[in-house]
Order: C-alpha cells, then sequence, then structure tokens
C-alpha cells in the first residue's frame, strides 16, 4: 500500500512538471488584410497561419518571460504591389513571391505556473524583429 | 520500445549486481584508505588488473581531477560531462536540457577548462582506452556517446598533455578506463528510471571474468519528450569489450561502440526550430596488444571510428578517424622510468548536400608523431617528469611539443606541484573547408603554454587543495562576425590567469560537505568563458547493516558568462541546486541489490539558461530502480 501511494505520489508530481506549464493562446487582431504565421512564443511554437480574427491552439509554455514573435504577411500591400507591377509591365503577369517579415509584440509579457494567457496582436502592439538568428549553423 | 521493454523485464527479475562487487569494493576501500593513512599519495590514481598494472596516470606531477566511476554511475547530473563540471571549479560544461546534448547547431556539451575548450569543442580531448575519441571533420568528441556502466574512473587533466595524447590536448585531457571485473564470476546490472518529460532512461550491463577471459558490455537507451518544442531525442549506445590475460605479460584486448542519437535543435525559446533535427549514427572498434617482460612494457593500440551525421537541412556526412599508437615503457629503477612511443593518425571524410546535390571537396590529414617522457624520482618523496613530441604536421613541418613537471611530499599530508606544457591543436577539417558559417584552407595550428602551481593536503578526513594557473594561446581559432559576412582566423594571442580551489571534508557522521571553485580573467575571449564558477554541496551516507542510504545534495552558481566576446551580451548568473536519495537494499544470503533512486533537478525551479535562450528545465524528477545479480 505504501509502495502503491509512494508510486502514485512520483507519477502526480512527474506528471505536475509538464500539466502545470502556462497555457498560451494568440490572436490575430492586427487589421483584416494581415495574416501572421510562425508564431512563437517562450518556446512553444504554432505551426499555422492566422489570419484576422483567428486564434491559435493552446501551447503549453516554458514560464518566464516573452514577447510573442511572428511573421506578418500584409494581403493588401501584396495585392498594391503586384498591380503596379502589371501596370508598369507590358508583358505577362509575373506572380511576385509574398513578403513575410519577422515582427514581435511591444510588450513583454510574464507567464507562469498553471496559468492561462490570451494574448492579443494589434497594430498598434508590435514592431519588428530583429533578434531572428542567423541561418548558419553546423 | 522493444528493447526497452526486454531491459525493463531484466531489471524486475530478482538478481544482484553492484555488490557482488560490493564485498570485493568493501576490501578495495578498505586497503584504500589504510594506504591513505600514510601519505598523500592517492591510492586511487592507478587501477591494477592481476599481475599487470595498467595506469591511468602517467605523469602524477600533471594536476588531475579524478571521477570514480560509482560517482558517475550515480550522479543527479544528466550526462558524463555535466558530472565532471561538478567535480571541479574550473571545468565549465554547457547544457539545454534533461540529457541530450545533440551535434551540430545548439548542440552543448561543450567542455571548457581553464579558458580553453568550448565552441570550436576540440581543445579538451577525449581518450578512451588509450584511444583519442573525436567526430573527424568537426573535432569534438560526441558527449552522448558515453555509458557510465563501463567507466572505471575517469581522470581529467586539466591544462592539457598533447606530449602524450598529440593534438586538441589544448586545454585538458579527460581520459576514461574500461571497467572490468575484478575476479572469477558474473555481475549484471539493471538502471531502469522514468520521470518528468516522458523520459526514460534505461541501461543494462554485465561484467564477466572467467579464466583468462574478461568481457564488458552494456546498451543504454534513452528517450525524452523533453521540456519543450523540439528538446525531444532518444539515442542507442551499445558497448563490448573483452580482454584475455595470458599468463601475468600479455593482455590482449578488444573494445568496439555502436551508437546512434537523435534529435533536435529546439533553437532559442524566442525563435524555436523544433524542425531542425539531427541524426547521428557512430561507431568505433580498437584493439590493444599489451606485453610486460622485467622492466620493459610495451602497448600497441590500432582503432577506427567512424560516424554519419545528417541534419535537417540536407547536410550529410562520413568521418573517420583511424590510426595506431604503439607505446613502450622502461622503469629502469624505482626512480627512472621511461615512456617512448610513436603514433600516426588520419582523419578524412566525406560531405555532401543531399538536397542541392553539392559536393565540398575535403583533403584528408595524416600526423605521424613520436613522443617521450622521462620520470626521476631522485628521492622518494620528489618526482620530476619531463617530455617532448614530435609532430609532422601537414601545414607547419616538424612541431615540436613540450613539458616539464615536478611534484614533491612534505610531512606525509601535504603535496607541491608545479608543471608546464606546450599543446597543440590541427584545425579541424570543417574550420578548413567547410563553409559552416565560413571556412579558411590558410589556418595555422593553435599552440597553447599552460602553467599550474598546486598545493594539496590530504588526511582521512581534509582534502584540500589550491591551484594558480596560467593559460596562453596563440593562433586560437575563432570565429568573427554573422553570417554571410563571418570569418575564421587565427587570433595572435591569448593569456588567462586564475585561480581554482577545493575544501572537500570526508565522512563526519556520514556527512561529506565539499566547496570548490574558479576564479579566472580571460580577458577579451569572453564567449561562453565564465569569470567565476563555484560548486557545493553535500553528501551523507548511513550504513543500515549491509544496507546504505545516500542523500547527496549540490549546486552550482556560475557568474560572468557573456555569449559574445569582448564581454558583449551578458547574461544572468547560472544557479540551481539538484539532490538525489538513494536506499541500497542487498537482499540477506543473496548476491542480490535492488537500489531505488530519486533525482530531484533544479529544486528551487530557477530559471536559468548557459547559451542564450535555450533555458534550462524547471524542477524536474527522475525515479529509478537500480538491481545488481
Amino acid at each position: 500500500m505504501r509502495l502503491l501511494l509512494l508510486l502514485s505520489s512520483f507519477l502526480i508530481l512527474s506528471a505536475g512538471c509538464e500539466e502545470a506549464y502556462p497555457e498560451v493562446v494568440v490572436v490575430n487582431m492586427i487589421r483584416e488584410d494581415i495574416l501572421v504565421r510562425n508564431i512563437s512564443f517562450n518556446g512553444c511554437q504554432w505551426d499555422t497561419v492566422l489570419a484576422f480574427g483567428d486564434s491559435t491552439s493552446p501551447g503549453s509554455c516554458l514560464k518566464g518571460s516573452d514577447r510573442v514573435h511572428f511573421e506578418k504577411f500584409a494581403a493588401a500591400a501584396y495585392v498594391e504591389n503586384s498591380e503596379e507591377d502589371s501596370d508598369s509591365t507590358d508583358t505577362e503577369d509575373e506572380i511576385e513571391t509574398p513578403l513575410w517579415f519577422n515582427y514581435q509584440t511591444v510588450t513583454t509579457h510574464h507567464v507562469d505556473y498553471g496559468e492561462f494567457h490570451l494574448i492579443v496582436l494589434t497594430y498598434e502592439g508590435m514592431e519588428q524583429d530583429f533578434s531572428v538568428p542567423g541561418p548558419y549553423g553546423h | 520500445m522493444f528493447l526497452l521493454l526486454i531491459s525493463f523485464l531484466l531489471s524486475v527479475t530478482p538478481g544482484s549486481p553492484e555488490n557482488s562487487v560490493a564485498s570485493s569494493k568493501k576490501t578495495s576501500s578498505a586497503k584504500s584508505s589504510k594506504k591513505m593513512k600514510t601519505g598523500v599519495l592517492p591510492a586511487d590514481e592507478k587501477i591494477v588488473v592481476k599481475g599487470h598494472r595498467v595506469f591511468i596516470r602517467k605523469d602524477s606531477t600533471r594536476d588531475t581531477t579524478i571521477v570514480k566511476g560509482e560517482k558517475l554511475r550515480e550522479s543527479s547530473s544528466a550526462s558524463i560531462f555535466e558530472t565532471l563540471s561538478h567535480e571541479s571549479g574550473d571545468i565549465y560544461v554547457t547544457s539545454r536540457g534533461v540529457s541530450l546534448h545533440g551535434v551540430a547547431s545548439g548542440s552543448t556539451g561543450g567542455i571548457y577548462i581553464r579558458g580553453l575548450g568550448g565552441f570550436p569543442n576540440s581543445q579538451i580531448l577525449i581518450v578512451e582506452d588509450g584511444v583519442p575519441d573525436y567526430q573527424g571533420i568537426f573535432g569534438h568528441p560526441i558527449p552522448d556517446a558515453y555509458i557510465p556502466d563501463l567507466i572505471d574512473k575517469t581522470l581529467v587533466i586539466k591544462g592539457g598533455d598533447s606530449v602524450l595524447f598529440g593534438t586538441n590536448a589544448m586545454g585538458g585531457v579527460v581520459i576514461m578506463n574500461t571497467r572490468w571485473r575484478k575476479s572469477d564470476g558474473m555481475d549484471i546490472f539493471s538502471d531502469f528510471s522514468t520521470g518528468s518529460y516522458n523520459t526514460i532512461k534505461n541501461s543494462i550491463a554485465m561484467l564477466s571474468r572467467t579464466g583468462v577471459w574478461d568481457a564488458s558490455a552494456a546498451l543504454s537507451v534513452f528517450e525524452t519528450d523533453g521540456h519543450r518544442d523540439g528538446a525531444q531525442g532518444s539515442k542507442l549506445v551499445g558497448m563490448l569489450s573483452s580482454r584475455w590475460r595470458l599468463g601475468n605479460s600479455m593482455i590482449l584486448s578488444a573494445r568496439s561502440r555502436i551508437m546512434h542519437i537523435s534529435g533536435a535543435d529546439p533553437g532559442p525559446v524566442t525563435h524555436p526550430t523544433p524542425d531542425n533535427w539531427y541524426d547521428v549514427w557512430r561507431g568505433s572498434v580498437s584493439a590493444g596488444f599489451s606485453i610486460k617482460k622485467s622492466i620493459f612494457t610495451m602497448n600497441l593500440i590500432p582503432y577506427l571510428n567512424l560516424g554519419q551525421h545528417k541534419l535537417y537541412d540536407g547536410f550529410k556526412s562520413i568521418d573517420v578517424v583511424s590510426g595506431a599508437i604503439l607505446e613502450s615503457r622502461f622503469r629502469f629503477s624505482k626512480e627512472l622510468c621511461l615512456i617512448s612511443g610513436t603514433g600516426v593518425e588520419i582523419v578524412d571524410g566525406h560531405v555532401e548536400n543531399r538536397i542541392s546535390d553539392e559536393y565540398t571537396s575535403i583533403d584528408s590529414r595524416i600526423s605521424p608523431a613520436l613522443y617521450s617522457q622521462l620520470t626521476y624520482k631522485p628521492f622518494s618523496q620528489t618526482e620530476a617528469v619531463t617530455g617532448g613530441r614530435i609532430i609532422l604536421d601537414e601545414s607547419e613541418g616538424p612541431v615540436f611539443l613540450y613539458k616539464a613537471g615536478l611534484s614533491q611530499v612534505l610531512l606525509d599530508y601535504f603535496r607541491l606541484s608545479t608543471g608546464i606544457s606546450r599543446n597543440f591543436r590541427n584545425p579541424t577539417l570543417r574550420e578548413l573547408y567547410l563553409p559552416y558559417p565560413v571556412a579558411n584552407p590558410d589556418l595555422k595550428p593553435e599552440y597553447s603554454l599552460n602553467w599550474n602551481a598546486t598545493i594539496r593536503f590530504i588526511t582521512d578526513i581534509f582534502d584540500i587543495s589550491s591551484t594558480v594557473y596560467r593559460t596562453s594561446a596563440r593562433n586560437l581559432i575563432k570565429y568573427f562576425g554573422s553570417w554571410p559576412t563571418a570569418e575564421v582566423v587565427n587570433i595572435d594571442s591569448y593569456t588567462v590567469w586564475g585561480v581554482e580551489g577545493k575544501v572537500r571534508i570526508k565522512n563526519i557522521f556520514g556527512f561529506s560537505p565539499f566547496i570548490m571553485g574558479n576564479f579566472q580573467d580571460v580577458g577579451r575571449y569572453t564567449k561562453q568563458n565564465p569569470d567565476g564558477k563555484v560548486d557545493f554541496g553535500i553528501d551523507f551516507t548511513r550504513k543500515f547493516g549491509l544496507n546504505s542510504l545516500k542523500i547527496t545534495v549540490s549546486a552550482q552558481y556560475i557568474h560572468g558568462l557573456y555569449m559574445d566576446n569582448y564581454s558583449r551580451n551578458p547574461m544572468d548568473d547560472v544557479f540551481y541546486i539538484d539532490g538525489s536519495i538513494r536506499y541500497r537494499y542487498i537482499l540477506s544470503g543473496r548476491k542480490i541489490s535492488i537500489e531505488p533512486y530519486l533525482i530531484l533537478r533544479n529544486l528551487l525551479d530557477n530559471q536559468y539558461a548557459f547559451v542564450e535562450g535555450y533555458t534550462m528545465p524547471g524542477f524536474n524528477i527522475l525515479a529509478g530502480v537500480k538491481i545488481g545479480i
């Protein structure tokens, strides 16, 4: 009986480490024409593209502080640029490669064990992210 | 999973391991403690096999740290290298998670000793049973490759010793020797543990001795989901060693290891890269032929180490390190001993990108060498050592390395020693030819000239030592800038002054507290080269008849850590406390031991990181049982 109690205590303690991780959801409320992808926050990453109003699934992140990092694509600007380019040339239309720029939230968010955070991305609350690591390695 | 299941089933089968050795261990420890009373020359600095001495330490004037295999097996640290960093203030090891250090970008496990090592992680040499162990193209060891179950003890030579060990022994040498059974019989150990992040760790090992045959074998399996996305990984390491003793004068041995590790670089927490996976297969074989006739001992060790590394970006490499060492020892008298040897090493590889179908040309490297070391003991308490090595380097021509040392025992309890050595490291094939992020085929070899002076005081209760050291190096190979404008060049000179100390009090009512620290001035090259490090803790052991309880609490504090040179990008101090509790229960009348244990890491749940953005796990636990037959 004591062994069972000990074992169950251990399992609860062990599982607790992960279950108690803070849960974070990110919502794209930037602008209707803006998509975001590669969203990350303090150790967790969402492989999804968020349209305006969309949210990520709850992610279990590490406790601590971080900004939300993401890539932003402005669809309206892309269409505008493409139309300007096609007006200026009479040749057949070329599809311009969409550019996704690195952005992050201005505010640093702190999350702790057992907490649930809903982080809303807004136009005023974001800035360019120059902290992206370089592409080399090995 | 099948292997896990088999090992688990074996682990729950009644039997007993480590303690059939327990009786012999008890005898040997009693002997050693008796020997310790007579003087300061530690009895555990050599291992003894029947009629034939195999020396793990060939130069007693060098400043060393010895870590017994039992300590490695019982440590609360996640890897052997991390355990070493807890055993001496001047050994610093990076980490990023609950166990796997990995390879390539984002990997950790780099060992820094007195300002050298780490990145590139090729200035500290790992030597297993006399065989240098490193990856051919990148020049670094694989920190995940070693199985504590089969390590008899580990000796860290601080300050390096390229005279005896050749290239890469710039800042230090970590020597591991295979564990053998010391009397006829067989031991089987099974160690199964599980804990946070779905971590499963399992190993099964066998030590056997039958007549003139010895065998040691182990299989180690590890799997974890990791504490965050991308920190998952697995490893499988199998090792087999056998030895044939022909009388008291000859030993033939063979050792082989195969390993597979897979995982990913999780990337910094701000920008995770969980898809940056790696997959590594490595294998090595070596043989040993040892003969002893009167004053003469000769060892011949041929070896081959090869591996295949694949990365997420299409990178694939196959590397080969092969060579042979022939070493002879003449013990002319109690006062005079001469070691002479020759060795040749060939490093080659093949690199391609499987996605772009690009191939990078690499020239193989051959390094023949001759070396010699003379030990002279003019008085029973005095020892002088000198030695030299000539390496025929392809770019530099003949390179001369040397060393000298002196040790003196005073009043039976004090030992003074000092030594200087000139060490060497060849540029790796990566630094010469591979654009990760940049290469430079004109790089020159690195040299270091390391000096230290040590005073040590040992009694049955106290082990106190202090060392002043100076590490100086020239032609160090450093990367500057960032992709695509990075460069790798030799830098002119580099000097580190430091002081290291240790106080360990042994077994006062079962308590053994310890503290060790290191403080150094590394000048401008501050990248992952901390100013100060302190390790402290306490061991408690209590025996209940044949059974025993062991509780360990240890802490590490690191100050002055930077992510870049010139004191740029400072990081927060690292501080964490680990603990472990073990109870070894011997089934009376049967040679069976059962040892449940609990390992608690980061007890204070501190947030810390050795590498910027690679936050270490919070409080986590591992519980297991070790069974010996």
